[in-house]
């Protein structure tokens, strides 16, 4: 099995626990619970976005794993602060 | 290098499939919290030092120095901004009165800031006067200068800053239009 294969079948593994994890952003009780499946979601999607791109060989999707690992630091920073009481 | 590639591949799914399992199984919100953190950390760390690796192994296929920068900023981003938003997102949860299953046997949250009843009813005011010390047994802050008392509406409401800085303000557009 060569490395691509290997970076390629972590990418694929991820995916699966993203998907896993999209149950506790429906069930969950609280919004709480909600927010904090989809910050760990948000960060399976980065790690995914970095293996790809390193499967695909683009450094596209590299960038756009940064920017979407800012992006999910800033809105749940956000959404505790709304549901604190304070925007 | 393709062990290595691996083992650090393994792990990183590995860990990510622990906290997977550990947010879908955990009974409350802080313990989900606690499930989370071993995906934003270890996973994600052990993914990244593969995909270093992955890029060291076949270097004249890409620009591989700044791959391997930005894996690096990743790799520090992540961790530095995991605990801001896990801190926020746990201070949500408390003081939108989720409570863990067993209870708490020591709040010191409640002890430094009062119940959180207590200042949902301040929920639309600035920053500044939503920070006001509440301590029912006046321990609480004690290195603190000790803040004016508040005056009292007839409804039971505290007049705090947030009124009288808006009557100021008209205050001063009337002595600026005299």
């Amino acid at each position: 099995m060569d490395m691509q294969t290997l970076i390629m079948i972590g990418a694929i593994c991820y995916v699966v626990l993203g998907v896993l994890l999209l149950y506790r952003i429906a069930v969950g009780p609280t919004a709480a619970d909600r927010l904090c499946a989809a910050d760990t979601l948000d960060l399976i999607t980065a790690t995914a976005l970095v293996l790809y791109s390193l499967y695909c060989g683009r450094a596209i999707y590299l960038d756009i794993a940064l920017i979407v690992a800012i992006l999910g630091f800033i809105s749940t920073v956000f959404v505790s602060r709304y549901l604190e009481g304070r925007v | 290098m393709t062990i290595a590639i691996g083992i650090f591949m393994i792990l990183g799914v590995f860990f990510a499939a622990i906290g997977t399992i550990g947010i879908l199984r955990m009974p409350d919100v802080f313990g989900r919290l606690q499930a989370s953190t071993c995906i934003a950390t270890l996973s994600t760390f052990c993914s990244s030092l593969a995909g270093i690796l992955y890029v060291i192994a076949n270097r004249e296929n890409f620009a591989s120095v700044s791959t391997i920068v930005k894996l690096v900023l990743f790799i520090l981003l992540v961790i530095v901004t995991n605990p801001i938003s896990n801190h926020a997102l746990c201070k949500a949860a408390y003081r939108t009165g989720v409570k863990p299953g067993k209870g708490l046997i020591i709040d010191d949250y409640k002890a430094d800031f009062g119940e959180a009843k207590d200042i949902e009813g301040k929920a639309d005011l600035p920053d500044a006067d939503f920070d006001l010390p509440y301590d029912p047994d006046g321990m609480a802050n004690a290195n603190e200068p000790i803040p004016e008392p508040a005056e009292v509406t007839p409804a039971g409401a505290p007049v705090i800053e947030y009124a009288s800085s808006v009557t100021g303000k008209t205050n001063n557009n009337g002595e600026a239009s005299k």
